[in-house]
């Protein structure tokens, strides 16, 4: 059996062909999955956006709940103890008036 | 040369070589064959199966415009509410699918009937199902934490009503299959829904998602602005449930509207219901202000006094004698609540008198009141935009019974109207004559807002500046200063108004009952008026007058809604006694 002697020249040409055909698929795949990456980012920005838009529409009914004119009114009757001023109570004072 | 003989063992490793490569190229073949019949020939079968188990189309649903109040505080707004939905798992057995729903029914409160439900439709093979539509996002996270294959949320919203019962029947509402059925949701529902997105989900056989595809970005609906003030609105509500249970009426609804533009700064109708819980109890939903149309009893003696005046049929100083008590016409008997005596014209509408009025309309005809009360919109819907407007009734003039319907129509019978009509006729009186749209959307271009306009076939102008200004000096004010409505006069406003009350006719019996009907509508103040008003009650048992039980009402609302607008007084008010004392245990 006779052994085929390899051309040191065409190995070189055979490594770089190789390595460059890794380097590149290595490239592709760290392309994608930083693609990806960036991809699954900007989408987790963006429900934390949706997350903060909905926050701030549940916290406005909140609010308006809470400033309720029956609930304003209990609290002020009952706990507070107010009650509603008489006519006298109020003065009109027309403006450019002096105190 | 010839090539040497092989030996048996080359020869048993070809014959083996050879059979195992047919083996091979048979199992090939099978395989082939088989990827053929997959492929090819159950190509549309098996792209279906696999959509299926890996992709949904699934409808976006676009967040609903908010319906805010004429200061901007929310009286309607959506906030995000999933639904949980299960699918069929083809290699969960019976006994794994029941656990998987008794998990579900235990974060969520199922009910045996739910449960019995989801595991029926597991049963059939569905592929979608809803376990429970719009849960609170607690609940949603609870149950996703459960991790269970085969169930998800499907992304939602659901309507908040952050005041309760406050304007109940001006919003309407949506139940929990987001379907609308009554009021502005109903009304504006175009304006306000968006449109409907679409997206691809893909799944894993597991039934989780992994990616997702828009297809259709959904576009969120617009908010909307009422001409309703909340605090108004509250008031009016506040003041008219008291009214209601004081004098154990069966119903009864307040309209507060602004007298130049026909803007509705409240519409309260009671019974009310929580409009979280829509549709409420069945006896809650009707919207008494623009659905019920009982008869007016005497608040139509403006049309009356309007007809008499604008044709110069009546003078100011006449005199009519009502101290009969009654007057019969055409075979009836129409009598007064209290016997009065000789009385002038502005006498017999401040005292409210069925005889004297009869008396000055006889001098008309029945198609000139008849002209009159359609040229104040009665008889046809006033154009508010709520859905569900009753228009009234008023007959056409050939259907009016000889010596009969007319002295009836005078003082308000044989005639349906709605409080809101009503209320639009007596704020002719605050506009100098002119008849405005009631409207509750404040958004430009969609109500026809503000100024003195008609559907088209009325006209904009319903009695002359002069009729107007002359009826209000001489007679509707003096009604509230002396006459019917004295209970609702307002120290520092003026008044005017007229009250109504009317026996309730029984279309089972065929006669009148002694139920009544009250209402008191009116404006305030006199010089430039801010706020005209109809209280309603329907069916009081205690004080059935208009004048005894809606007059106070209106004072009660009227005086908290001048003093929350900031409107000055416009005369001076009484004099005040000022006491001096010292508390409990307090030493001088």
């Amino acid at each position: 059996m006779v052994r085929r002697k390899w051309n040191l020249k065409d190995v070189a040409v055979g490594a770089a062909l190789a390595a460059t055909a890794i380097g590149i698929l290595t490239f592709y795949v760290w392309y994608q999955t930083e693609s990806v990456k960036l991809g699954l980012d900007i989408d987790a920005c963006d429900q934390k956006i949706r997350d903060l838009e909905e926050s701030i529409e549940a916290l406005k009914v909140r609010r308006a709940t809470l400033l309720d004119p029956g609930r304003v009114e209990g609290i002020a009757r009952d706990k507070l103890g107010l009650a509603d001023p008489v006519d006298g109570d109020i003065v009109f004072r027309k403006l450019g008036t002096p105190r | 040369m010839r090539p040497p003989a092989r030996t048996f063992y080359e020869s048993d490793i070809r014959r083996r070589v050879k059979i195992l490569s047919f083996f091979l190229a048979a199992w090939g073949v099978v395989v082939a064959l088989r990827l053929v019949q997959i492929q090819i020939l159950g190509h549309a079968r098996a792209k279906a199966a696999v959509l299926k188990q890996a992709r949904d189309v699934v409808k976006i649903e676009p967040r609903r415009g908010n319906i805010l109040d004429r200061n901007g505080e929310i009286l309607a707004c959506s906030l995000p509410s999933p639904s949980v939905a299960i699918r069929h798992l083809d290699k969960e057995t019976p006994a794994e699918e029941r656990d998987k729903v008794l998990k579900l029914k235990a974060a969520l409160g199922l009910s045996a009937g739910e449960v019995g439900y989801v595991l029926g439709r597991l049963r059939e093979g569905a592929g979608y199902s809803y376990v429970r539509k719009k849960v609170p996002e607690a609940d949603a996270a609870r149950v996703m934490g459960l991790k269970l294959a085969g169930v998800e949320l499907e992304p939602g919203t659901r309507r908040h009503y952050p005041h309760g019962a406050l304007a109940a029947h001006v919003l309407g509402g949506i139940n929990l299959s987001g379907d609308v059925l009554a009021g502005i949701e109903l009304r504006y529902n175009d304006w306000l829904k968006g449109e409907e997105g679409e997206q691809i989900c893909y799944t894993i056989p597991g039934g989780r998602n992994y990616g997702t595809q828009i297809i259709k970005a959904p576009v969120p609906g617009r908010d909307l602005v009422l001409t309703i003030d909340a605090t108004v609105q509250y008031i009016a509500e506040k003041e008219l449930a008291a009214a209601a249970a004081e004098h154990r009426a069966a119903s009864g609804s307040v309209t507060i509207m602004d007298p130049a533009s026909g803007e509705i700064l409240a519409l309260a109708s009671w019974p009310a219901y929580d409009i979280n819980d829509f549709p409420g109890p069945e006896n809650a939903r009707m919207n008494r202000a623009i659905q019920a149309a009982p008869e007016p009893g005497s608040t139509f003696k403006i049309v009356t006094a309007v007809a008499a005046r604008e044709r110069n049929r009546v003078g100011y100083g006449e005199l009519f004698d009502c101290s009969a008590g009654f007057i019969r016409v055409g075979g009836t008997v129409i009598t007064d609540h209290v016997r009065e005596n000789i009385l002038s014209f502005p006498q017999v509408l401040i005292r409210s008198s069925n005889v004297g009025t009869v008396q000055f309309a006889l001098r008309l005809s029945i198609p000139e009141l008849y002209e009159t009360a359609r040229g104040f919109g009665f008889g046809r819907k006033t154009g508010i935009d709520l859905p569900g407007e009753s228009a009234g009734s008023l007959k056409p003039p050939d259907r009016w019974i000889k010596n009969n319907s007319l002295p009836h129509i005078a003082i308000g019978y044989e005639v349906m109207v709605t409080a809101v009509q009503t209320l639009r006729a007596m704020n002719a009186f605050a506009a100098g004559g002119l008849l405005v749209r009631p409207h509750v959307v404040k958004e430009p271009g969609m109500a026809g807002a503000g100024t003195a306009v008609e559907d088209g076939d009325g006209p904009a102008r319903a009695i002359s500046e002069k009729t107007a200004r002359e009826l209000v000096d001489r007679v509707f004010s003096k009604v509230v200063e002396e006459g019917t409505a004295k209970l609702c006069s307002l120290d520092g406003y003026g008044a005017a108004g007229k009250t109504g009350t009317a026996q309730k006719y029984d279309f089972g019996l065929g006669a009148y009952t002694k139920n009544y009907t009250a209402s008191f509508v009116g404006f305030t103040p006199l010089e430039e008026p801010r706020l005209s008003m109809i209280v309603m009650l329907d069916d009081p048992k205690e004080g059935y007058y208009g004048g005894q039980n809606c007059a106070p009402v209106f004072k009660a609302i009227a005086r908290q809604v001048l003093r929350y607008l900031r409107i000055p007084p416009e005369r001076p008010l009484p004099p005040r006694v000022l006491t001096a004392g010292l508390a409990k245990g307090e030493r001088p």
